[in-house]
């Protein structure tokens, strides 16, 4: 464990906290997901979710704007903000399954089914998309097509997990040391100050609320001793 | 009709045994994959991983090659229920599931083959690895779901009882190979006594075809 010391020599190590309480929520939100496909409640899923999104959201704008931008000659920044995008990519491919709903598992299949017809047919018969899809829908029934929205969502849980922990693996590895060694205390203090306060929210202090929901008592102590250094 | 009789009146139905046991595989080798650590040699998951994978392969060829031309043959011998262009759908449907496993497992090789080699795996690769099982693992469900909603019905409705036993026996017995039962030795390991007695005397069946 990194002693209380090196957070306040050190304030951008406060990421190892802020990267620990984002795992332990990923893996609980995957596991929602693992629960659907077997009869689990899918709300419990979708609310952890968009709490998910919402979180790495405001922390990779805030990283993108105060932490990398800053190290304008970093081709390591730059990596950093690329893996950014592909995660709100993912965020955004997963919020697009939860807006398609229960039908999703489906749809999915379409495009492709929809491309294998015409090899198959050589235009011979003309499907619409939507006609393909009631078909399948028919035919496999509801019930089924449900499971299948469910498993697809599950793996795609997964990978948007493993995506955000080579991400997390990454940064501490090359960007978190260079701050280290490029920027003064009080630099680092500002990225600290603006990854745990969000100063246009209603409640400028939801994402400390959130990381103390998510840590224990020792890492929360870290983060108070942080904060009233603000 | 009893189960015994529905059995007997259409053995294609008896397919299950296959899927049950690939099913059973491939959740086998995501439990090890789920296991997997650093320390951990990867032996014991690339002998599970092959085993499945082998069968799954074989499988996928033989549908292509036997089931699929049985489907369009016999829809083409006019089945009331369905017309030319729904028959197509479900082919296509099928088309796109062996295509997207088949992809799979390319990739699934490449990280053991490639990425790992003989070193020690990374808890990285690791990750990578079981998020892959577990791409495969819900693709062989959708797809041995379509197979069993959508085209074993048709078969079993269209097809006669010798013509179904004909086509199990491409299934369940590899005339290309030295020992030609591999598929049902391997499912007599995967299924409980009693689907195992059904098989042996499913394999009578076929081997008088």
């Amino acid at each position: 464990m990194i002693h209380n010391e090196i957070y306040l020599d050190n304030p951008i190590d406060l990421m190892h906290l802020v990267h620990k309480a984002f795992m332990a929520h990923s893996v609980r939100t995957e596991n929602l997901a693992r629960d659907s496909v077997d009869g689990g409640d899918l709300l419990a899923f979708k609310e952890s979710f968009e709490q998910w999104a919402k979180l790495v959201r405001y922390h990779m704008h805030t990283e993108d704007r105060y932490m990398t931008t800053p190290l304008v000659e970093s081709q390591s920044a730059r990596q950093n903000e690329t893996e950014h995008e592909e995660l709100r990519e993912g965020a955004s491919n997963m919020e697009g399954i939860l807006v398609g709903g229960d039908t999703y598992g489906l749809s999915r299949y379409v495009n492709a089914v929809m491309q294998a017809l015409d090899e198959e047919q050589h235009n011979e018969f003309s499907l619409s998309i939507q006609e393909v899809e009631k078909y399948l829908k028919q035919a496999i029934g509801e019930e089924r097509v449900v499971a299948r929205t469910r498993r697809h969502l599950y793996g795609k849980a997964m990978a948007l997990r493993m995506l955000e922990f080579d991400h997390f693996e990454n940064e501490e590895a090359f960007v978190i040391t260079q701050v280290r060694e490029n920027m003064t205390v009080d630099q680092q203090m500002e990225i600290a100050r603006h990854l745990l306060i969000d100063s246009e929210s209603e409640n400028p202090r939801w994402i400390i609320d959130w990381l103390f929901s998510e840590l224990d008592a020792d890492d929360r102590q870290i983060i108070s001793s942080l904060e009233s250094r603000f | 009709m009893s189960a015994e009789n529905n059995r007997h009146a259409n053995p294609i139905d008896e397919i299950r045994f296959l899927h049950e046991a690939l099913r059973t595989a491939a959740s086998q080798v995501k439990q090890i994959s789920d296991q997997l650590g650093t320390v951990h040699s990867l032996q014991g998951f690339t002998l599970a991983f092959t085993n499945w994978i082998t069968v799954l392969i074989f499988s996928m060829t033989q549908q292509e090659n036997h089931v699929e031309p049985s489907l369009r043959y016999t829809l083409s011998g006019k089945n009331g229920n369905l017309n030319q262009t729904n028959v197509n759908v479900i082919l296509a449907l099928s088309k796109v599931g062996r295509e997207e496993q088949m992809s799979m497992i390319e990739d699934v090789f490449a990280v053991l083959y490639g990425e790992i080699g003989d070193t020690s795996p990374i808890t990285r690769t690791i990750q990578h690895l079981q998020r892959q099982i577990l791409a495969m693992e819900i693709a062989q469900t959708n797809h041995l779901e379509t197979q069993d909603l959508l085209i074993i019905p048709i078969l079993a409705d269209s097809m006669d009882r010798i013509d179904q036993l004909s086509l199990l026996k491409n299934l369940l017995i590899d005339e290309g190979s030295d020992n030609r039962r591999w598929i049902v030795e391997w499912l007599s390991e995967h299924l409980d006594p009693v689907s195992n007695s059904a098989l042996a005397e499913l394999e009578s069946q076929i081997e008088d075809i």
